[in-house]
């Protein structure tokens, strides 16, 4: 995206027209999920690691599960909106 | 740490741990910024190219933000990809190849994305 941006407005125009493509799209909702999830989950790892809230990484678990689908339903809708 | 369920695992070390998680932390972080303000907030789901420009100009601390960003992406990636490979066992020999890969496709891609992003700044000066 920053080679994009830095070649200029028709480079950076082309590129979104491109990237506005349904299969794109799906391919960008779901690397969008998957790091959401990531991110969210190594918290809970971090958390862990360090020894806090381990009683309950089961319940953490299920919270970051819940964070990423209702994330991919806000990002999805935003994105059919914005299409 | 009693009660710790995770930790470097062998031949990662502490610091390359701590660094990857804490990249982790402040990738999400910044990540979190990055899609209200290019995504949420953007009118159009998504800032122009003179937006975007005016962006980084306007506000000064975005180009340390996004330089940092990136920053935290390589290191966090590389280090996590080296966690991998520690998963497959290599002979130390491999490793060491391995490790100066990474470190050289590290600092390509780090000088290559802040040389981006001064080029993004300057557009049009």
């Amino acid at each position: 995206m920053l080679g994009q941006l830095a070649q200029g407005p028709e480079a950076y125009d082309s590129f979104i027209a491109f990237a506005k493509q349904p299969v794109i799209m799906i391919g960008e909702l779901l690397v969008i999920v998957a790091g959401i999830y990531h991110g969210f989950n190594g918290i809970r790892i971090a958390l862990n690691s360090f020894g806090v809230a381990v009683p309950i990484q089961r319940q953490l678990l299920f919270g970051v599960v819940g964070i990423s689908l209702v994330s991919a339903v806000v990002f999805g809708l935003r994105m059919i909106a914005t299409h | 740490m009693q009660n710790a369920i995770s930790r470097p695992k062998s031949g990662e070390g502490y610091l390359l741990w701590l660094i990857k998680i804490m990249s982790g932390v402040l990738i999400l972080a910044i990540l979190i910024i990055h899609f209200l303000v290019n995504h949420l907030f953007a009118p159009d789901g998504l800032l122009s190219h003179a937006e975007v420009v005016a962006y980084f100009r306007n506000y000064p601390f975005v180009p340390f933000m996004e330089g940092f960003f990136l920053l935290f992406v390589v290191a966090h990636s590389l280090i996590g990809t080296r966690s991998i490979i520690l998963d497959l066992h290599p002979k130390p020999s491999v490793l060491r190849v391995v490790e100066i890969i990474l470190v050289i496709i590290g600092i390509v891609a780090s000088v290559y994305g802040i040389w981006l992003l001064f080029a993004v700044i300057n557009f049009g000066l």
